[in-house]
């Protein structure tokens, strides 16, 4: 498209003058030029003629000079800019026009080499500042679809702490809070059959879309896999393997898949990268962590072995999940909030539904980090076993 | 922020990191080991000083560990503090690299 160039003039020649020494570029497209004799009608061509670039402005004219046109200039938008031609030494109106807003000034007799220069001069910047507005649209719809990006990701998790199915024997609750609008972090649970209910905490490697994208990916697929009652290191090998051939993105997740039996208290379970739960007994014994498994992270290197370990719960106690944006958060003075503290916690709520645990668990890490911006996910998934 | 010297135990190379490997200084460490790596068969990353492992910094190490491997190298984690053994551990870490207590014994192992 040629640059548009409005010329107001009241003299009548200079439109012939300019359309002759401007011929080439007319032809070629380069430029395109419109005319107005005063400031009254250039502002009708302005309204008519939409993406104007450029006003060149005569300042003496009838009915409406120069000057007053500029000062009504600023209501076309940002990209339009003027440049003024005044009489030579004419420096107190030139002075008064850069004080407007125009961007250059000629003096006359006009010099068309001069204009031509002023021109692409000018034209430079007006596509700066077109590209500048055009990325500043881009960026508001980029946070628009993060802000949906966000919903869908949070709507990808289970929000429904009922159980699946109606199935009795067990109370879950989870909590995911992501760092930036998007999160890497994900949980999951599910019914595998009568007996046996799956739940899984995970956090993918890095941040914010690409680790939402592999997030979504692999709590899909880790879902899928676990509904066809492979033991957990089975599972979470076939997932490993499935991921790797995927991507080779350098990205990956570290889980820890459960299942629970719902007759026996039976856990299987295995950690692939991540850190191991805790299980906190009815009794109000001390807190413990689960011996983990040892495994890889997942997604990173195929044909890893990954091996599923057992141990089992009594009505009324429960199993803790969560991700290290738990641990690692951190306070003004760059503390981590720390396994210690979080084994404090659970030690101190004995006996409660999961959701208070969540609760206490997260106010607790909101009471540590009073405000300090963390930069990693927050994730804790709590399950009690009631039996059957 | 990540201190990395580089120095030799017997004939084999020997990178210390001290302080934090996290996102801010997981790339250097990465560029870093690229280059180190094309001159070298084996590689002991010195860890007896470094504080904190976040997952990036265990994305590096994975991805430098799978280089080595496609092109028979080996890279041996030595010295490292309890609350970093235990991130490897729970990483997995066992099953990709050599762990060693010592330097000494990093560099002694073929």
């Amino acid at each position: 498209m040629p640059s548009r160039i409005l010329v107001v003039d009241d003299e009548p020649d200079l439109e012939l003058l300019i359309r002759q020494k401007f011929r080439q570029q007319i032809r070629d497209k380069e430029f395109e030029f419109l005319f107005a004799h005063n400031g009254v009608e250039a502002l009708e061509k302005l309204q008519e003629v939409k993406e104007i670039d450029i006003v060149l402005s005569d300042i003496n004219m009838p009915e409406m000079d120069g000057l007053t046109l500029l000062s009504r200039l600023s209501e076309q938008g940002p990209v339009l800019k003027a440049v003024i031609v005044s009489a030579y030494g004419d420096m107190d109106n030139i002075r008064t026009a850069m004080n407007r807003g125009a961007f250059d000034f000629l003096t006359k007799p006009i010099d068309f080499n001069d204009l031509q220069m002023t021109l692409n001069k000018t034209l430079q910047e007006v596509v700066l500042l077109k590209q500048g507005l055009r990325e500043h649209e881009q960026l508001v719809s980029i946070k628009q679809e993060l802000d949906i990006a966000s919903r869908i990701q949070q709507s990808i998790l289970p929000r429904e702490f009922n159980p699946p199915g109606g199935v009795p024997g067990y109370e879950i609750y989870a909590e995911m809070i992501p760092a930036k609008q998007v999160g890497g972090d994900f949980y999951d649970f599910f019914l595998i059959d009568a007996d046996r209910l799956g739940f899984v905490i995970g956090d993918v490697s890095g941040k914010g879309v690409p680790a939402a994208i592999y997030m979504a990916l692999s709590r899909a697929m880790l879902r899928a896999t676990a509904l066809r009652g492979l033991a957990p290191g089975d599972c979470l090998e076939t997932v490993n393997s499935v991921l790797c051939l995927e991507s080779d993105s350098g990205m990956f997740v570290t889980t820890c898949y459960c299942i629970l039996h719902l007759r026996s208290g039976l856990i299987e379970y295995c950690t692939g990268g991540h850190q191991p739960p805790y299980v906190q007994r009815a009794s109000g014994a001390a807190v413990e962590v689960l011996e983990g498994t040892g495994d890889m992270v997942v997604g990173m290197m195929g044909k890893m072995p990954y091996h599923t370990k057992k141990t089992s719960l009594k009505p009324g106690d429960s199993l803790i999940l969560y991700t290290d944006g738990v641990t690692e958060a951190m306070n003004r003075e760059e503390e981590f909030f720390s396994d210690e503290r979080l084994a404090g916690l659970l030690q101190q709520v004995p006996g409660v539904s999961p959701r208070q645990i969540i609760e206490g668990v997260i106010g607790g890490v909101r009471a540590f980090s009073n405000g300090f911006a963390q930069n990693d996910d927050i994730t804790v998934l709590a399950l009690r076993y009631l039996g059957v | 922020m990540l201190e990395i010297t580089e120095g030799k135990e017997g004939q084999v190379t020997v990178l210390g990191l001290k302080g934090r490997l996290d996102v801010g200084s997981s790339k250097t460490l990465g560029d870093r080991l690229l280059k180190v790596m094309e001159a070298e068969t084996k590689l002991v990353l010195d860890l007896s000083e470094l504080d904190y492992i976040s997952s990036s910094g265990l994305q590096v190490l994975l991805l430098a560990a799978i280089r080595a491997k496609d092109s028979n190298r080996s890279i041996v984690l030595a010295s490292m503090k309890p609350q970093v053994k235990q991130i490897l551990d729970y990483a997995g870490f066992a099953g990709v690299f050599q762990l060693t207590a010592s330097v000494e014994q990093a560099a002694g192992n073929p």
